[in-house]
């Protein structure tokens, strides 16, 4: 039975520090995910990857386990993130009050694709469509979908309120949709 | 017939539906086609995004960030002696003749008997003088007369200088370098 996270912690704080390692191995992929998708560029994201594991290493002793390991782990992760992209100056335009989700709160009146797509045909269009959504979006739905988090560990991760957790997942969903549909062909009226 | 909202098709999906609105959502959906496939689109997007393959770092990732918080153990004098075992011996070698044509090659000789050192260094110096006079001509006439060269201890500030640089190499080799390897 493998170790769980708060066991492998122990060991790192107990002294051994390559048992870090084992940490590192754990969450590196769906960590990697998480700060590519924001930051877009492996390179970088790798950069900050690194990063924010030997942060997370300095900042062990201080680990209380109110949240699990990987909730502490991505917010450190999202927070370097966050960082390097404040520092490319990279803003996005997003209007964040309830005003703007109200406007999305409609029926839509995209005629919905119907069960013959082939579900690997909805999983290419989705990884690949997923990561050309702005940073803000993509970071959400992947803290969401990928790395398993809640609502409230989002909220965590992201020190954003959870009412902009809401409607930036929201946001982000639609803009999936949106852009996997058009990507298989669905046109107005016709389902392809 | 009015069809659910974007954000209630999100909530059914999610399984956060409020108990007052569960009866009425579920009905709608009985009766809705639209909608169930909107559903049924949602939650295979859901699950798509899933499973879509994850990023990995490059590999030796693990080590790199290992190697980081817990840098190697200290080596001992003689592993670092026989690691470094070729600088050592060029830095030697260089300052072993530095020390020879400095102190012993002059002594061995008449002191008006220039060293090898010496004379190739005043050769040195003559080559760079002339062509420095014949690069610098036109700029003569505009700036003005050129300094007179010292030559009396050329061969001495030559030397000095070359010393300043060995003393450099060896500070950056023996020491800069080891300083940010450990900060590394």
């Amino acid at each position: 039975m493998p170790a769980t996270d708060e066991e492998i912690v122990r060991r790192v704080l107990a002294g051994g520090k390559r048992a870090f390692g084992e940490l590192v191995d754990r969450h590196k992929d769906k960590a990697m995910t998480l700060a590519l998708r924001m930051l877009k560029n492996r390179e970088e994201a790798e950069e900050a990857l690194q990063d924010a594991f030997v942060r997370a290493y300095h900042a062990l002793p201080r680990f209380e386990w109110k949240a699990s390991f990987s909730t502490w782990l991505y917010r450190i992760v999202y927070n370097v993130c966050a960082s390097s992209l404040g520092r490319r100056s990279q803003t996005v335009h997003v209007s964040l009050n309830d005003e703007d989700e109200q406007t999305l709160d409609v029926p839509s009146e995209e005629p919905a694709p119907d069960a013959a797509y082939e579900f690997r045909e909805i999983r290419a269009a989705v990884t690949e469509e997923i990561e050309g959504l702005p940073e803000i979006y993509a970071g959400i739905l992947t803290l969401f979908f990928v790395n398993d988090q809640s609502y409230e560990q989002i909220v965590e991760v992201t020190g954003l309120p959870l009412a902009t957790v809401k409607v930036r997942l929201f946001r982000g969903r639609v803009l999936l949709k949106d852009a996997v549909a058009k990507r298989l062909g669905v046109t107005n009226g016709a389902v392809l | 017939m009015s069809h659910l909202t974007t954000r209630e098709i999100f909530q059914i999906v999610d399984g956060t539906i409020a108990n007052g609105e569960k009866t009425k959502l579920i009905v709608h959906l009985e009766a809705c086609q639209r909608c169930r496939q909107e559903v049924q689109l949602h939650r295979r997007l859901g699950q798509a995004a899933k499973e879509v393959p994850l990023s990995q770092p490059s590999k030796g990732f693990t080590s790199r960030v290992v190697g980081k918080i817990a840098p190697e153990s200290k080596k001992s004098w003689v592993s670092r002696i026989v690691d470094n075992l070729g600088n050592i011996l060029a830095m030697g070698l260089v300052l072993s003749v530095v020390w020879y044509a400095v102190n012993t090659a002059p002594a061995s000789k008449s002191p008006t008997e220039p060293s090898g050192i010496s004379k190739a260094l005043t050769l040195y110096m003559e080559y760079y003088a002339k062509a420095r006079d014949v690069a610098s001509k036109e700029i003569v006439k505009v700036v003005g007369e050129p300094k007179k060269e010292q030559t009396s201890k050329t061969a001495d500030v030559a030397t000095l200088t070359l010393i300043s640089l060995l003393i450099l190499v060896a500070i950056d080799r023996f020491v800069v370098r080891r300083v940010i390897r450990t900060r590394l």
